[in-house]
């Protein structure tokens, strides 16, 4: 673990300007790909991760619940850590909705597990 | 054994040349179906040497708006020629056609796509026999979508000359969401045409993309034989009228039946349908939130990005979406206010059709 450190994922350049798509066999810019080679180490190894989305060409609904949504229910990280320790960042006025999309199915996938 | 009485051998009698009958019909039933199998129909074609089983005809009007069945007529003739495994070659004849629209002409390419690329028709390609006798516009706007790279022949530049200036995109496909193919779409394709850009990018690439997702996770569940598990993604765009078209379609089962069928009893008590058509399934589809993977975070793409493209711009927007025999249409006029209808038609579409439709001035 790196104590005090931020890691810092730029979707565009360090995973995909298209991400697209909830599976592995979706396509190569899936969610569980994000998720699994991306998010879920850096929050294993990271006191904390800001994940940058600016860049990219958008972002299906299926692609931020499977990669964020799923950190909770697949991961088994708790809401209260994720709060904690990711986060979500973008200048670009039309990401902010995703932004706040992201929030919302974290959010959704703690009240189903429980 | 007891004496049959007169009126049982009269029944006997009857009965007797009956069956006969039956018997012969069949005989002359099976012997006429083998004739028809290795020997062309009287009003089968003739071309050069070449004698074609069949003419397939696509009607005058290819226009899914103004014709919908004449054009799935001639859609269902060759899809049954396509699954037909016996070795006979059919005439597809688009000499008549004298309009059509992307719609269609994306549900044909795509049909002509999956027949080149089905096993036991590999080695029979398509062939150009007669597009110098096409009507101009229709060659030119089929040429756009990329008609005569399916079947490998070089036609030359696309110009169109009708002077509505509408223009035909090459069309995309694969079975895997592709998040570049409508990037590049909308770069390479459509703003160049277009100097203020096509409005709200990142939620029209979630809406496309989202739409993927939802062919690979659910169209072609039930995977039969001859299926190619493909999308079709293409465009139109005319820059007199300020319009823009995107579509995308699949040949699988169809909204109406991917949704689970525990919501039935919920959609006819919510939706107050009675006895549900296509086009009320597909309306419910986009209300309920519902997967057929029955997971509670799945199945929200329909609403949340696939329709809410149009919703989300500042223009005269339209999304339709058809799926076998129903059609849902939300659309927002000049003033502002949203429209919801739904339709369904006699004949049925194989799989699904997306029309995103802007009208920019």
């Amino acid at each position: 673990m790196n104590t005090g450190v931020t890691k810092r994922i730029v979707i565009a350049t360090d995973f995909s300007p298209y991400p697209a798509g909830r599976f592995i066999d979706d396509g190569e810019f899936n969610g569980t790909t994000f998720r699994i080679d991306y998010l879920a180490p850096a929050l294993r190894e990271f006191d904390r991760v800001e994940v940058v989305f600016d860049g990219v060409a958008g972002f299906g609904s299926s692609f931020l619940e499977e990669a964020f949504g799923g950190l909770i229910r697949e991961e088994g990280i708790d809401l209260e850590d994720l709060n904690e320790k990711l986060i979500l960042s973008t200048t670009e006025p039309d990401l902010k909705d995703d932004v706040q999309l992201t929030k919302k199915y974290m959010k959704l996938a703690a009240a189903a597990r429980k | 054994m007891k004496k049959p009485t007169r009126k049982r051998r009269e029944w006997n009698a009857r009965h007797a040349s009956s069956l006969f009958r039956r018997e012969l019909n069949h005989k002359l039933y099976l012997k006429e179906k083998n004739r028809a199998g290795n020997h062309p129909r009287p009003d089968a074609p003739r071309i050069g040497n070449i004698n074609y089983s069949e003419s397939i005809d696509f009607p005058r009007i290819m226009t899914l708006a103004d014709n919908f069945c004449g054009v799935m007529q001639a859609l269902h003739q060759l899809r049954r020629y396509s699954n037909r495994q016996r070795n006979e070659k059919a005439y597809i004849n688009f000499k008549q056609i004298e309009e059509i629209s992307p719609g269609a002409a994306l549900v044909v390419a795509a049909e002509l796509d999956r027949l080149n690329n089905i096993a036991h028709r590999r080695d029979g390609k398509l062939r150009v026999l007669d597009a110098e006798q096409w009507n101009d516009n229709v060659r030119e706007r089929l040429e756009g979508m990329g008609f005569f790279d399916l079947l490998h022949v070089q036609m030359g530049k696309t110009k169109p000359s009708d002077g509505s200036g509408t223009r035909y995109v090459r069309f995309r496909s694969s079975k895997q969401v592709d998040g570049k193919a409508i990037e590049d779409l909308r770069t390479l394709d459509l703003e160049p045409f277009f100097p203020d850009n096509v409005p709200n990018r990142h939620r029209l690439y979630a809406a496309v993309t989202e739409a993927m997702t939802n062919v690979v996770h659910h169209a072609y569940q039930h995977n039969g034989q001859n299926v190619m598990p493909h999308w079709w993604l293409s465009a139109s765009h005319n820059v007199q009228k300020g319009e823009i078209r995107i579509l995308l379609y699949d040949q699988g089962i169809g909204i109406p039946k991917t949704l689970p069928k525990k919501f039935n009893d919920y959609i006819t008590n919510f939706f107050k349908f009675k006895d549900p058509m296509d086009a009320d399934l597909i309306y419910a589809a986009h209300k309920l939130d519902r997967s057929s993977s029955k997971k509670g975070h799945r199945g929200h793409g329909l609403q949340r990005d696939v329709r809410q493209y149009v919703k989300s711009v500042d223009c005269m927007s339209t999304y339709r979406v058809t799926s076998l025999h129903g059609q849902y249409t939300w659309e927002k006029g000049s003033d502002g206010c949203p429209k919801e209808s739904r339709r369904n038609y006699r004949r049925a579409l194989p799989g699904t059709l997306i029309e995103w439709r802007l009208t920019l001035q």
